[in-house]
């Protein structure tokens, strides 16, 4: 039952994602006669600070929201396997200096790193993007790294190596399908993590810029207005939250029904 | 274990030293020339050159790690653009701020998980559970800008209890706290749920039972303190989200710390200020990490000491 919502509200968070650029809204269109306006038919949610349908705002957040967190895994996943597999597959040297490094990142805590480097790269999309590939990809070669470690080993992997298959090959077929479930239950938790992250980014003014919307920055926005107009809050941060919620949920879901175990 | 020590004060030497370096080379990230960013297309060309020899971008890159290095060793982080002054006076100014805020959050986790994940633990399945469940769920899921102004909202707003912001008023402590404290506390509650619920299933449990000893006293006596264990480490490992977590509530309730400083320096484009926050909050979850570790492995004798710290 609970799955069941969770899987229908993220299915409607991407369908809206997807066709906010060609739905007929005006997000960013300012209406100053609606300025501050309680909820109506109309717009559901009410009116922002510029007279805009707080709705039609969050229509186009969830598409920043669902772009960016998946550019950031892509990457990540893509950037923190071929990291992680290939540092174990070499070992020595390589291996010991990837591992440090791996440490180096995991001593940020959180996404204090990301916000320096946003803050660094400047606002914009691409930047939220990289800032949160460059925080995002530890996770997953710490994972692909102890996971290939432990393959290495294994006998159809030694029976291939004897038969004189490259390492291309051996990652492409014997390597990288044992390890992708994993990495994929790692990574359905780490869109949540995405997606607050650009939140947290945009709404500490280092993400997207004004107009464009974010959940992030329409909660920043909101505040300022609070008293007066309670629901430019408390509508972004309902979805986000419930948004975020169910990703978790199904995180959880996914992992019990494969039974993963993590190697952290 | 002197052994254990001197490896581990190694490997976080190393890791200082990566965590530094990363630090240093931030300012390279900035797209074009960083000093032109800092001053602006308007400054004149003689400023350009004071700010970048002052900032020693006129040097070879090894050259100004060297300086960098050399300055931290003297704890020397250079100067701060905007306040004109050394970049640690401007940050010390900010901390103590900053160490209230994450004791008093560390507070609330402490004293709403311990309860609510015993609870959990002890009346398994109960209603009780089910709410410590949801609770843990959902703090994990609602981010620190989400519950700081829903919590203004009603606490300062709709119920006129609690200042909406800053920290001169009394209380005004309370809401940040409680925003930083319960996503923690969400965390710990589900750990020592499930740390509990094994605790409860061994066989000295089932002796102390068999004692006769009232519940209560099992559990208090008994589980809770071996429950702890990984619970700590939990904790040392939570800081780092409790640091980065006070950067955005800082800025939600204007609190005059550690993370307001990082933002509004990047507002202001000081990045040596950000640079001195940016280290000096890691290098303390590095310490604090490395002590957890080292806590753990004197508290539990299990734990071997040869050697292997690797992930």
């Amino acid at each position: 039952m609970l799955t069941r919502g969770a899987k229908w509200l993220l299915v409607v968070w991407s369908v809206l994602a997807i066709l906010a650029p060609i739905l007929p809204m005006a997000s960013n269109q300012v209406d100053l006669p609606h300025m501050l306006a309680a909820p109506t038919w109309q717009a559901p949610f009410g009116y922002d600070e510029l007279g805009r349908s707080v709705l039609e705002r969050i229509i186009a957040g969830a598409s920043t929201s669902f772009i960016v967190s998946l550019s950031v895994i892509a990457l990540s996943v893509v950037l923190g396997t071929a990291i992680g597999a290939l540092s174990a597959w070499s070992g020595g040297f390589v291996d010991h200096v990837v591992v440090r490094i791996i440490d180096v990142f995991l001593a940020f805590p959180g996404i204090l790193l990301a916000i320096a480097l946003a803050g660094i790269l400047g606002p914009g999309i691409s930047n939220v993007v990289m800032a949160l590939a460059m925080v995002g990809w530890v996770g997953y070669a710490r994972l692909a790294r102890a996971q290939t470690l432990s393959l290495k080993q294994r006998e159809h992997v030694r029976a291939a190596i004897a038969l004189g298959a490259g390492p291309l090959a051996i990652f492409h077929r014997h390597i990288l399908p044992l390890i992708a479930t994993p990495l994929m239950v790692e990574a359905t938790f780490g869109i949540a993590a995405v997606i607050i992250g650009e939140a947290g980014l945009s709404f500490l003014g280092l993400g997207v810029q004004p107009p464009d919307a974010s959940w992030g920055s329409i909660i920043r926005e909101g505040t300022r207005y609070m008293l007066v107009a309670p629901h430019l809050v408390i509508a972004p941060a309902l979805c986000l939250s419930l948004v975020v919620l169910a990703v978790n949920l199904l995180g959880d879901r996914f992992r019990d029904k494969l039974d993963v175990r993590f190697a952290s | 274990m002197i052994q254990y020590l001197l490896g581990r004060l190694v490997s976080a030497a190393i890791v200082v030293l990566g965590v530094v370096i990363l630090v240093f080379s931030l300012i390279h990230f900035i797209p074009g020339d960083p000093v032109e960013v800092m001053l602006g297309e308007s400054a004149q060309s003689a400023d350009r050159a004071q700010l970048r020899s002052q900032l020693g971008l006129d040097k070879p890159v090894t050259e100004q790690l060297w300086g960098y290095l050399a300055g931290l060793a003297r704890l020397n982080l250079g100067d701060s653009l905007h306040a004109h002054r050394p970049v640690l006076d401007v940050m010390l100014e900010r901390a103590p701020a900053t160490v209230k805020l994450a004791l008093s959050a560390l507070a609330v986790a402490v004293l709403l998980a311990l309860p609510l994940g015993s609870i959990a633990a002890i009346r398994r399945g109960s209603l009780w559970d089910q709410l410590a469940i949801g609770f843990a769920t959902l703090g994990v899921s609602i981010p620190n800008f989400v519950m700081g102004p829903l919590l203004i909202l009603l606490f300062s707003f709709v119920l006129g209890w609690l200042p909406v912001s800053g920290a001169d008023a009394p209380g005004s402590i309370i809401l940040p706290a409680l925003t930083l404290g319960t996503a923690m506390a969400a965390v710990l509650a589900r750990m020592l749920r499930s740390t509990l619920l094994e605790v409860l299933g061994e066989d000295f449990i089932r002796t102390a039972r068999a004692k006769g000893l009232n519940e209560l006293h099992v559990v208090l006596g008994h589980a809770l303190g071996n429950a702890m264990l990984p619970v700590i480490t939990l904790l040392g490992l939570q800081l780092g989200v409790l640091l980065a977590g006070a950067v955005i509530t800082e800025i939600v309730f204007s609190w005059p710390g550690l993370g307001s400083l990082t933002i509004e320096s990047i507002e202001r484009r000081d990045y040596p200020v950000v640079q001195g926050c940016v280290l000096l909050i890691s290098l303390t979850y590095v310490m604090v990490n490395s002590l957890t570790d080292v806590a753990y492995a004197w508290l539990d004798p299990r734990i071997h000491y040869g050697g292997q710290d690797q992930c």
